[in-house]
């Protein structure tokens, strides 16, 4: 009895795990063998059906991103490439992708473009290295400046010029990193951002529809959300205009 | 009269069905009063109840004469009452659209499902007619009737407000693929606020292309029925008929912002108007174009419609076989070039010729009516010798003189040496062109998918990583600088060992068989750690020297005592013949290890 008890249990374990562990990739497949055959809606159900359990992968946003594209809904569209890029910063297809999207937009918004010039360079840099590897670069250059300054501070001399100048270098290492890393960390997860999914919107200027509207957003503009309250979204233009969209109009990032 | 009544009961028209909880569902479109082409309509949804679950935003189904502008914007609202104690609640969730109408006629909104809770409900369909509203300059409307504060406020037709749109062409009678220029402009007699955009109609029967303009540097003042307007121009476009016949520009629907003069005397005199949007349309527009005549049409006439001359040119004019030739058309005048195929090459079998290509494409800046293109052609000759380049042929269509003209020009002779090697003589060569631009293709799976977590690099224990090491940082130099010490201070070496040393010594000491090395053994090691503690040698050192060196480093005296008591009870069972029994030397080994533990307790 106890044995039989046993076996079930291990049975069970095994045969579980491995359907719960199975489950997305197998949804996931499918989902992809739908795009392959260019059946959008399909494949939009299937990654979104991947999302809802639990992933958190570019893949799956991207994958979705360009069904919804080919559906035609390019508010989506623009959300998930932008999910996909939050979690593949520097993903060339992603970025190719979400410009070829953007050009198609109505709106035209300041910032669109990217960035010019060095500051290009310094993103695009960041975006490769990710931010876990700054991070982890971040801390291991704080570690060895800790260990040279116990090496230096426990004996008489113990701060030659070698090690003063790895001191120097390991600082200069961590404070440059930590830097790059936070505010890596900061303009993928620091600002709330929204896309709006409407095919147009007004934005008002007070959250209730008893105010006037003080422009108008078309589908797909992406747009940074100040607050949030009853149902009403307040986003800001990076041109500094703000107002008060429906909730059920755009979708955070 | 009838009809206006039946009109507005239908305008208002409210529908509520209550079905298993309170939930009541209506829809009404506004304004209640006149609607015309140029008004915004808002079909408003609202779902009223005590409490109300999610709601699904509705599908509207094709309405006859109407479009959706914006929307569903959604709002929601809650009211309590108190009754007798009594609390009541009631919540309301309303829906947005904006409307356009299209011609005045009548219109129709069908019956629209709207899904709350899941349950379905249904409103009624929603009549009205759409009259015409303000077109063109000229005299303002007659007021309408009392108009609310609330109307003021919000956007309405604004038939009271002179201010209009108006499209006009250059020419109105052209020829096939000849251009016209359109020009779309405000007519404002009132303050212009602002503009919110032009909804171009479908151009079927034209090609287009938009015309640069700025509506504050094109401005200009015009007279209208002896009324003077500030004319605004808003867009310019390029229209070419594409086939002959009558070809009606429909109307252009544009959006204004204009503040209205305020009846209230006191914000009359300080110029504090309100602001509105009106929206305005076009009248329409018949292009006629003519048939280019049959009659005298050139076989190298590829549809250029204009005033055309060409320039020619050839580089290098000497070259070796093998070697390539460029040969330059421009084709530049009045007119659009746009999609005009290349003029005729004519061909010569001592050449290959590969594809013309198109390397300059140009509009003047300020006349787009001036084209300017340049083809270029690649030809190898295939054999030495002299040979007469072919002569190019390009054809137009002269609308001011109503008849096809051809121009012809030759190219100087060329000088072909004998090559090295054999002539490649291949397809065309050309550089890869995109042929269309789409997204890049879904990605594989070829690893397990990520599963939804917080980033490494934002968890509170990687966080903490960071001050670890500074938190060590002191217990490490503290560590480092006593291990120099005791490598490099023998006296502070010896006094920092003495007492495992004596208890290592006492416990050795257990060992030995005979009772007087014991009892040597363990006094030697108590006299041992006073002299590695006071780092001197224990040679020599007398009982009342240790006793003096115990004071003077705060040893109490009752300490002091049991010391040398326990010193003299060794020396005493040194010579003693009695062998001691094994609990007597375990004692005597504990109170050892009892007055190292005083003594260091005491240093």
């Amino acid at each position: 009895m106890v044995r039989a008890i046993a076996l079930g249990g291990a049975l069970l374990l095994v045969t579980g795990g491995a359907v719960r562990a199975a489950e997305p990739e197998d949804g996931f497949d499918r989902a992809y063998a739908a795009y392959a055959q260019g059946s959008w809606d399909a494949a939009a159900e299937g990654f979104r059906g991947v999302l809802r359990q639990g992933v958190a992968d570019a893949r799956v946003e991207y994958n979705l991103a360009g069904a919804e594209y080919k559906r035609g809904r390019l508010g989506e569209a623009v959300l998930h490439y932008e999910r996909a890029l939050r979690l593949e910063p520097a993903d060339p297809d992603t970025r190719g992708n979400l410009a070829l999207v953007r050009s198609k937009l109505r709106d035209v918004l300041p910032g669109d473009a990217g960035d010019e010039g060095p500051l290009r360079w310094l993103r695009a840099t960041q975006d490769r290295l990710g931010v876990t590897a700054q991070a982890i670069v971040a801390l291991v250059a704080v570690w060895a400046a800790a260990i040279l300054v116990v090496l230096g501070g426990s004996r008489s001399g113990g701060f030659t010029p070698g090690r003063s100048w790895l001191l120097t270098g390991a600082v200069l290492l961590a404070v440059v990193s930590g830097l790059s890393w936070r505010s890596t960390d900061s303009r993928l997860y620091g600002t709330a951002r929204a896309v709006v999914l409407a095919p147009t919107v007004e934005a008002l200027a007070g959250p209730g529809l008893e105010n006037a509207a003080v422009f108008t957003l078309h589908e797909g503009a992406t747009v940074e959300v100040r607050a949030e309250r009853d149902g009403w979204m307040q986003v800001v233009l990076p041109t500094g205009a703000s107002g008060w969209v429906g909730d059920r109009a755009a979708e955070r990032i | 009269m009838r009809r206006l009544t039946a009109g507005i009961l239908a305008l208002v028209a409210v529908v509520a069905f209550a079905r298993a909880d309170d939930v009541r569902v209506s829809a009404n479109v506004l304004p209640s009063g006149r609607i015309t082409d140029t008004t915004q309509v808002r079909l408003v949804i609202q779902i009223e109840g005590t409490s109300i679950p999610e709601v699904s935003t509705p599908h509207l189904p094709a309405m006859t004469n109407l479009r959706v502008g914006t929307g569903p914007s959604t709002s929601r609202n809650s009211s309590y009452s108190f009754v007798n104690g009594h609390v009541d609640s009631s919540n309301t969730l309303t829906m947005t659209y904006v409307l356009l109408p299209g011609a005045p006629g009548p219109a129709e909104i069908p019956a629209l499902d709207i899904v709350v809770g899941g349950a379905t409900y249904h409103t009624q369909p929603i009549r009205f007619v759409v009259s015409a509203g303000r077109s063109g300059p000229g005299a303002a409307a007659a007021p309408r009737g009392r108009m609310d504060d609330d109307d003021l406020a919000r956007d309405d037709d604004g038939g009271d407000v002179d201010v209009s749109l108006e499209a006009r062409v250059s020419d109105k009678e052209v020829w096939v693929g000849e251009p016209t220029t359109l020009e779309v402009a405000i007519y404002a007699a009132a303050p212009v606020v602002g503009f919110n955009g032009l909804q171009p109609p479908p151009l079927t029967g034209l090609w287009s292309d938009d015309l640069p303009v700025d509506a504050n540097r094109d401005r200009r003042s015009e007279t209208v029925g002896g009324r003077n307007y500030a004319v605004f121009p808003v867009s310019r476009k390029l229209l070419i008929p594409t086939r002959p016949g009558k070809i009606e520009v429909e109307p252009f629907l544009g959006q204004i912002q204009v503040r209205r003069s305020s009846r209230d005397p006191f914000r009359s005199f300080f110029a504090i108007g309100d602001f509105v949007n009106i929206l305005r349309k076009t009248h329409p527009i018949e292009i006629t174009a003519k048939a280019l005549p049959e009659a005298g049409r050139p076989p190298e006439f590829t549809g250029a419609v204009g005033t055309y001359r060409m320039r020619l040119s050839a580089a290098p004019s000497a070259v070796a076989v093998g070697d390539a030739v460029a040969i330059h058309a421009t084709v530049e005048g009045r007119g659009s070039l746009q999609g005009i195929p290349p003029p005729h090459l004519a061909s010569a079998q001592e050449l290959k010729t590969y594809d013309p290509k198109v390397i300059e494409d140009e509009r003047g800046p300020a006349d787009r009516m001036v084209a300017h293109k340049t083809w270029e052609w690649i030809v190898v000759p295939v054999r030495p010798g002299e040979f007469k380049l072919p002569g190019v042929t390009f054809a137009y269509f002269d609308p001011q003189a109503g008849r096809y003209e051809v121009v012809t020009q030759d190219l100087p002779v060329l000088t072909v040496k004998r090559g090295e090697g054999p002539v490649e003589v291949g397809t065309a060569r050309a550089e890869v062109q995109a042929a269309a631009k789409d997204i890049a293709f879904a990605k594989r799976r070829t690893t397990p998918l990520d599963e939804r977590r917080e980033p490494l690099a934002r968890r509170s224990g990687f966080i903490a990583l960071f001050a670890v090491p500074w938190a060590l940082v002191p217990i490490g130099i503290w560590w480092g600088r006593r291990r120099e010490r005791l490598l490099t201070d023998t006296g502070f070496a010896r006094s920092r060992r003495a007492a495992r040393a004596a208890a290592r010594r006492v416990a050795k000491a257990a060992e030995r068989a005979d009772s007087s090395s014991f009892h040597q053994e363990v006094a030697f090691a108590l006299l041992d750690y006073v002299a590695d503690r006071e780092n001197r040698s224990a040679a020599g050192l007398t009982y009342e020297e240790v006793d003096v060196l115990l004071a003077r480093r705060g040893v109490d005296e009752a300490l002091r005592r049991r010391y040398r008591s326990f010193l003299e009870r060794c020396d005493f069972a040194r010579f003693a013949p009695d062998a001691p029994s094994a609990s007597s030397r375990a004692e005597a080994s504990a109170e050892a290890r009892a007055i190292i533990t005083a003594l260091e307790a005491a240093w």
